[in-house]
């Protein structure tokens, strides 16, 4: 791992795209984008935990809708009041 | 968006309720397996999920380990699933009516008449055996048809009736009726056609009566057929000749002094008549279109197919408001476009070969706007014209008193 992000350092490649951590975009308090995430751990309307390599997310808030669900994206909408990871 | 919900109404889609404490982890087993979530709602113990049909029906492959239920399945492919069967009896009901309704003739259609009595052409059809809603198995040879066409009908030189898919085409060919020649041995006068002053008399057979310079009204005999002697006895022949004589032809009209044109207010009405195998089912009350100047178009639209009329059409009837606007002009345009007017009305009633010889305008102003417009003009005009002789005094011809003509 150290060396993989040594590597992507040295030739200023973006972390997100080498090492697999996720990259989370927030539109304000309305939207928030994460990608490299793995796996969807919980989904309800005021809470939605998600699964990266070597960790959670958990997006916590009101009225979550998710807007766009990929592989390795996935966009939730809503009123976002905190993101934190474990 | 609502091109989105289009495509998603083309390819099809089902709404799934996903219930269960596994239902998170299901949802990421379906989307790391490709499928496409295209919407996505979380209630507090169930989430909803909208996904094409095709990644439906791959669905057990993913051996959900939560409850997982249809709310909905919409899309064209589930529609035509679903009334299938409703789908396929109503084509079978509607070629049914097809096939029949190609069995009959719903229009009738005529085609070459000009100067024929349409009353008295449909009367002759319909005596023909011709009507609207008749099988058309049931329908005269073209022979008999003809004959009882033209027994009923004047001025109709040939008829047939050709069956097109569902409309009969009743195709006529009018008489063109020829100027009356008189045989050779039919005693006949020339007689004036028309008024006028007599410029030459060229005589071929008969007797002239007339003198040049001399004024003749229609009907006065110019070269006679008859000759008489003094003994009372005669003999009548053919006459025949060439008279040219000067015949005057006025015209005159009142003008007005403006341009009317008319100018369209951009306002239309419709009339839609729904015409269902022989019927005319107007779809509206009044027939009044309630425009005080309007033009009228009316235009047919026959629903075909293979380019056979089924019975089945619309007439829309559209009138187009306008309004009647008028440009003041000079006195000179009103009077040169009178002069067009009427010399054109002349042309109309010259005869054959006639040559023009002289022509005059004359101007009457009747207040500011109005102006009398009188064209007078001269023509050398044939107005000889062959009138058959009705009483034979003697027919026998006298050989050793031959007269001929002057």
């Amino acid at each position: 791992m150290d060396i993989a992000k040594k590597i992507s350092e040295m030739l200023e490649i973006p972390p997100e795209a080498m090492l697999n951590i996720p990259k989370i975009t927030m539109v304000g308090k309305e939207r928030v984008l994460v990608e490299n995430y793995t796996a969807l751990l919980d989904y309800k309307k005021d809470n939605i935990r998600l699964k990266y390599e070597g960790g959670v997310i958990e997006i916590l808030g009101r009225n979550f809708e998710i807007r766009v669900i990929g592989e390795e994206n996935i966009a939730v909408s809503g009123e976002i009041t905190s993101v934190k990871l474990f | 968006m609502f091109l989105i919900k289009i495509f998603h109404f083309l390819k099809g889609y089902v709404i799934l309720s996903i219930r269960g404490n596994n239902k998170e982890e299901f949802l990421s087993r379906l989307v790391k397996g490709g499928v496409k979530i295209l919407e996505s709602i979380t209630f507090d113990d169930e989430i909803r999920i909208k996904i094409f049909a095709r990644d439906f029906f791959q669905f057990r492959d993913f051996k959900p380990k939560c409850r997982v239920h249809i709310l909905k399945k919409c899309g064209l492919w589930f529609w035509i699933k679903r009334t299938r069967k409703t789908f396929l009896y109503g084509m079978i009901i509607f070629l049914v009516l097809l096939t029949l309704s190609s069995q009959f003739i719903w229009d009738i259609r005529y085609v070459g008449v000009e100067n024929t009595d349409m009353e008295k052409l449909e009367e002759a059809t319909r005596k023909a055996g011709l009507k609207q809603g008749m099988l058309k198995a049931n329908i005269k040879s073209g022979y008999e048809m003809k004959d009882i066409i033209l027994n009923n009908t004047d001025n109709i030189a040939w008829a047939w009736v050709y069956v097109k898919g569902t409309v009969a085409v009743v195709k006529i060919r009018e008489n063109i009726i020829p100027p009356e020649v008189f045989d050779p041995d039919v005693p006949c006068d020339i007689v004036a056609s028309r008024s006028g002053l007599i410029k030459s008399i060229t005589t071929i057979r008969g007797k002239c009566i007339a003198t040049e310079n001399q004024m003749v009204a229609p009907g006065d005999t110019i070269i006679s057929g008859t000759y008489e002697f003094e003994d009372k006895t005669g003999y009548q022949v053919h006459a025949s000749g060439i008279v040219k004589a000067q015949t005057e032809h006025i015209r005159s009209g009142v003008y007005k002094q403006v341009y009317c044109y008319k100018k369209y207010t951009g306002r239309k009405r419709h009339k839609v008549r729904i015409r269902l195998f022989g019927l005319d089912i107007p779809l509206y009350i009044k027939d009044d279109i309630s425009f005080e100047l309007c033009d009228t178009t009316e235009k047919d639209y026959d629903l075909k197919i293979a380019g056979n009329y089924l019975g089945i059409g619309i007439s829309v009837k559209t009138a187009k408001e306008y309004i009647e606007e008028k440009e003041p002009i000079s006195f000179e345009s009103t009077v040169d476009f009178a002069q067009k007017e009427l010399e054109k009305e002349i042309s109309k009633e010259l005869l054959f070969g006639a040559e023009l010889i002289d022509k005059k305008t004359e101007t009457e102003k009747i207040d500011n706007e109005t102006v009398k417009v009188t064209v007078i003009m001269n023509f050398i005009e044939e107005i000889g014209t062959e009138k058959r002789i009705d009483e034979v005094t003697q027919v026998e011809p006298k050989t050793d008193r031959i007269a001929t003509g002057d």
